[in-house]
C-alpha cells in the first residue's frame, strides 16, 4: 500500500514535470522570432530524481528549474537563439511523458482496485 | 497540476496574436507595393514578464517605417512628380514582403500546434476522472 502511493506521488510527479516542460517549450515557440531571446529548458526529470535520492524524499512539482537549453545552436544574428524544429520535437517529448505518466497513474489505480476487489 | 498547462495555452495564444499581427503588417505592405512614396512598416517583437503567471509572454514591441529611398520613376502624370517628372515609388520589396509572411504563417502554425498539445495533454487529464 506505501509502496503503491509513493509510485502514485512519484508519477504525478512526472505529469507535473511534463507540464511544466510544455509551457517553458510553448514560451520559446511562442518567442521564436523575438530579438535576443535566449532558450529556455526545463531541468530533466532524472536529474531531480537522483536528487531526492532515488525517489526517497517525495518530489515537490515546484523544484524544477528552469534552465537555459543546452542544445541551443549558434544563434541567429538578432541573437534569438531558438530552433523552431527543436522545439517542435521537444513538445512532442513532453506530450508523449505526460501521457506516459497519466497511463502509469491508471494503471496503478486499476491495480488498486484489483487488490481490494470487485465489491467495494 | 497547478497552471502550467493554462501558461502554456497562454504563451502560444499570445504567439498567435503576434504572428497575425506581423501577418497583418506584411499584407499591408503587400497592397502597398504600387502607392507612390509608401514607406514599408516593420513590427518589432519584444518579450514581456507576465508577472502574474511568471512567464515570457511576446508582445508587439512598436511597429516602425523603413525610411530607405524607392526607386525613382518617369510619371509626369502624378501629382507627386517634381519638375523633371520623377516620382519615388514605394520602397515595398514583394519578395521580403512575401518571405516575411511565409514565415509569420510558420511560426503561427508552430504556435497553434503547442496549443492543441496543451489541450490535448488537459483533456488527457481530466479523462483520468471520467473512469
Amino acid at each position: 500500500m506505501m509502496k503503491n502511493t509513493n509510485l502514485q506521488n512519484l508519477v504525478s510527479a512526472m505529469a507535473s514535470h511534463a507540464a511544466q516542460r510544455h509551457a517553458v517549450v510553448a514560451e520559446n515557440i511562442a518567442n521564436s522570432d523575438t530579438p535576443g531571446y535566449k532558450a529556455k529548458d526545463l531541468q530533466a526529470f532524472s536529474e531531480v530524481f537522483h536528487e531526492t535520492q532515488m525517489g526517497a524524499k517525495p518530489i515537490e512539482s515546484g523544484q524544477f528549474k528552469v534552465v537555459e537549453s543546452s542544445m541551443g545552436d549558434a544563434s541567429s544574428p538578432n541573437g534569438n537563439s531558438v530552433s523552431l524544429e527543436e522545439q517542435m520535437m521537444k513538445s512532442a517529448e513532453t506530450q508523449n511523458d505526460h501521457a506516459l505518466a497519466l497511463m502509469l497513474y491508471r494503471k496503478s489505480l486499476s491495480m488498486m482496485k484489483m487488490a481490494v476487489g470487485k465489491n467495494l | 497540476m497547478d497552471n502550467s498547462i493554462s501558461k502554456s495555452m497562454a504563451a502560444a495564444s499570445s504567439g498567435m496574436n503576434v504572428q497575425s499581427f506581423r501577418l497583418r503588417i506584411a499584407s499591408e505592405n503587400l497592397s502597398n507595393t504600387d502607392t507612390h512614396g509608401y514607406h514599408r512598416k516593420q513590427v518589432n517583437f519584444a518579450t514581456e514578464m507576465d508577472r502574474v503567471n511568471d512567464m515570457a509572454r511576446v508582445t508587439i514591441g512598436d511597429v516602425s517605417l523603413d525610411n530607405s529611398e524607392g526607386a525613382q520613376i518617369f510619371d509626369p502624370a502624378s501629382p507627386l512628380a517634381d519638375e523633371n517628372g520623377m516620382v519615388m515609388s514605394s520602397n515595398v520589396d514583394m519578395m521580403i514582403e512575401l518571405a516575411d509572411a511565409r514565415e509569420a504563417g510558420r511560426s503561427y502554425e508552430a504556435n497553434l500546434s503547442t496549443f492543441r498539445q496543451a489541450t490535448q495533454m488537459y483533456r488527457s487529464l481530466i479523462d483520468l476522472l471520467r473512469n
